[in-house]
């Protein structure tokens, strides 16, 4: 037998309380009297009194005892339930990324096999893969023992929602857009504080949408969009690369919404480099907060930054560090090759996967183009706050195992048992009160 | 329990008593006027004046004032006239303050008591007198000496034992008229008075024995577990009252007022019993012109 709540036996100490108030009670009350004479006369021949039984002391106790058993919630241990371990393994092509002489999928099956040597015959694991938003996924994940996050993401936000879109032209309103899966895009339309109504050209279509409404469009739309033209009539892209010019300050989820565009446009297409120009934007951090979400996407050979006029920032090709508000972003190593400075704070929290992705980006372009690079910063963040156990490959999981839950029996029943018996208890307690004795 | 200390507490001798107390002259008054109650006479022999008992020969060198000039004319011999000196009823008020008198009202009842008692005297043309164990007053007369009664009263010592026979030895010298002795105790000490009794006895006194017990004391208000002090000794016992412990205990409290009573009539003494909160005047009645114990 077993109890759930032990803490519960405490109120055993209700006992001795019960007993010490009993004798506090029988204690004799001093009362000052004339003369003993009458009393000792009275008491002589009298036997001595033995301290009498009191049933109703014994009742009281009899009700605390079974009251804080009930409450302990007694129950009989029958056997052992098997464990259940659910994994999510993120399988983002930065999980191809290799550290030395394995890759992050590798080292990820490597550590996986080593948990699965320390359950017991008859625990049972199921496994569950992901490349995107992998905090949705492992949120959803089924309740078990242990949840087991694989991923080398210091954050497991992922993409989550990415923002789409671009504004109308001639006017001045925001237009974000939401990834809702692979195939649709829904465009939000920010409102500007005046505008009820904009105009949203999507390809050829043009759509008149009220401020804080959506559209939805199809991917091969946005693709086109997009592309401008570089999709076969079959819609078959091949895309080696795609220009995007970014203006007028739409700063971040402009940029974000059209670099992950052209991510989504080129899914199924071999690796592109992506040309961004920037002009007159809200600065560096918007473009680059929006190249990094779409390069975590991993979608992206190469990543060039060219000819940037960002309001604030200063860069030099060839040699200069691009600075903004006293912060180093990024620099041009060589007339190719961007350094994308990483993580200075908690806003740059997803950071991690950004650098390995660029890693593996420039190994895969170099491999298939030479001359495309990217070179990720040295620093890496650490991981947030996730609201499963995350065990990235870069930290092995050495935690000790959760015990298998076990199979109980009898729970209310005995504690229904134990209530009512200290109910009865607790009647003839009344009853004995009632009868005076 | 205790009234000598308890603040707030009725003062002995206060205006209600005061008014009783001249109900109680007017029933006396009546009472010696052979108007009232139908006892005897409420102390046995009156006195006061002075009466002649004879001649004798005058001794040159007293006063002449004394001589008896009519007999001399008859006579012709200096003769003196003697008188007999005058023989005055006295009341004396024997009170027990040992301890156990001050719980339950006892002593302060004793106190109203004796000073009515006195006050019946003093308007009888007795000489009164109060004594306990360690002090005694004066004989007085009169009832302007009344307040002095009162005041004799109450300076008698508080506390100690109830030993009666001391207070007889502390009592005044006593004249040549008849005596009455009035004793106020519970007379849990059963020896003390028994040889104060004696003594009184000895000395042809009319004894009337107020035994005082509390209603509380035959039938105690208590319940359960108690430890019991003694007021006197200090001396504790500690008492279960179950129903049998009470039982036991009144058979004892009925022996221990009948062996009282037993005690009293073995000495010639009257033994009345009284409790605290009983009517003042049939309290007196009773201890004066008889009756039964309460």
């Amino acid at each position: 037998m077993i109890l759930g709540a032990p803490l519960a036996l405490l109120g055993l100490l209700a006992i001795p309380v019960l007993i010490l108030l009993d004798r506090l009670r029988r204690r004799p009350r001093p009362v000052p009297w004339p003369s003993l004479l009458l009393w000792r006369a009275a008491a002589a021949g009298e036997a001595p009194r033995r301290r009498a039984f009191d049933p109703l002391l014994l009742l009281e106790c009899a009700a605390a005892a079974l009251l804080a058993l009930a409450a302990a919630e007694p129950a009989l241990v029958t056997g052992r339930l098997a464990r259940t371990v659910m994994v999510l393994r993120d399988t983002g092509p930065h999980m191809r990324a290799r550290c030395g002489q394995e890759s992050v999928a590798e080292a990820s099956a490597r550590e996986l096999a080593r948990l699965r040597a320390a359950l017991d015959a008859g625990d049972e694991v199921r496994e569950f893969e992901t490349a995107r938003d992998l905090a949705r996924a492992a949120a959803g994940l089924p309740d078990a023992d242990l949840r087991v996050v694989v991923t080398d993401r210091p954050g497991i936000g992922g993409p989550g929602l990415l923002v789409l879109g671009r504004a109308a032209t001639g006017t001045n309103v925001g237009i974000d857009a939401v990834q809702l899966d692979g195939d649709r895009l829904w465009f939000a339309l920010a409102t500007d504080g005046e505008s009820r109504e904009v105009e949203v050209r999507v390809g050829a279509r043009t759509m008149r949408v009220p401020t804080g409404e959506g559209v939805e469009t199809e991917a091969a739309e946005t693709l086109r969009l997009l592309d401008g033209g570089n999709c076969a009539e079959d819609d078959s892209c091949r895309l080696e690369r795609i220009e995007l010019l970014v203006r007028d300050g739409l700063g971040t989820p402009l940029t974000r919404a059209a670099l992950f565009g052209a991510g989504i446009a080129a899914r199924d297409a071999e690796p592109f480099d992506l040309i961004l120009t920037a002009e007159g934007g809200e600065g560096i951090e918007g473009v680059v907060r929006g190249a990094e979400c779409a390069l975590a996407d991993g979608l992206f050979s190469g990543l060039y930054l060219q000819d940037c006029a960002w309001r604030g920032a200063t860069s030099k090709p060839g040699a200069g560090l691009l600075s903004f508000r006293d912060r180093a972003l990024a620099a041009w190593l060589d007339e190719r090759t961007l350094w994308v400075g990483l993580p200075f704070d908690r806003e740059w929290d997803d950071h991690g996967t950004l650098a390995l992705f660029l890693e593996a980006a420039k190994r895969e372009s170099a491999r298939r183009k030479s001359g495309a690079r990217a070179v990720a910063g040295a620093a890496f963040a650490d991981p947030a706050p996730g609201f499963v156990d995350t065990r990235g490959v870069d930290r092995p999981f050495h935690g000790p195992l959760p015990e298998a839950r076990r199979k109980l029996v009898g729970e209310t029943a005995f504690r229904a048992i134990l209530a009512a018996a200290a109910l009865l208890v607790l009647a003839l307690y009344l009853r004995a009160i009632v009868r005076g004795t | 329990m205790t009234d000598r200390a308890a603040p707030g507490a009725t003062a002995p001798f206060d205006e209600e008593f005061r008014r009783r107390l001249e109900v109680l002259k007017r029933l006396v008054a009546r009472a010696l006027a052979g108007r009232g109650g139908g006892g005897r006479a409420p102390l046995a022999e009156r006195g006061g004046r002075v009466e002649f008992a004879g001649h004798r020969a005058y001794t040159p060198g007293e006063d002449v004032s004394a001589v008896d000039w009519s007999a001399y004319a008859r006579l012709e011999t200096l003769v003196v006239k003697e008188f007999q000196a005058p023989r005055e009823s006295q009341l004396l008020l024997l009170l027990d303050r040992s301890g156990s008198m001050a719980l339950f009202g006892k002593d302060a009842a004793a106190l109203r008591l004796a000073a009515a008692l006195g006050w019946l005297g003093l308007a009888s043309g007795a000489r009164v007198a109060c004594a306990s164990r360690a002090a005694a007053s004066r004989w007085l007369a009169s009832p302007e000496r009344f307040p002095d009664l009162l005041d004799s009263l109450e300076k008698l010592p508080e506390g100690g034992g109830a030993d009666l026979a001391a207070a007889v030895q502390k009592a005044p010298p006593h004249g040549t008229g008849p005596r009455t002795c009035v004793l106020l105790s519970d007379l849990y000490e059963a020896e003390p008075a028994e040889r104060a009794l004696a003594a009184l006895r000895s000395k042809s006194a009319t004894v009337a024995c107020v035994h005082l017990l509390a209603r509380e004391e035959l039938q105690p208000p208590l319940a359960n577990a108690v430890r019991l002090t003694d007021a006197e000794s200090g001396e504790t016992l500690d008492v279960a009252l179950t129903r049998e412990a009470r039982a036991r205990f009144a058979g004892e409290a009925e022996r221990f007022c009948a062996e009282r009573a037993s005690l009293a009539a073995r000495h010639g003494a009257r033994l009345v019993r009284v409790a605290p909160g009983d009517d003042l005047i049939a309290a007196v009645e009773r201890v004066l012109l008889g009756g039964g114990s309460a």
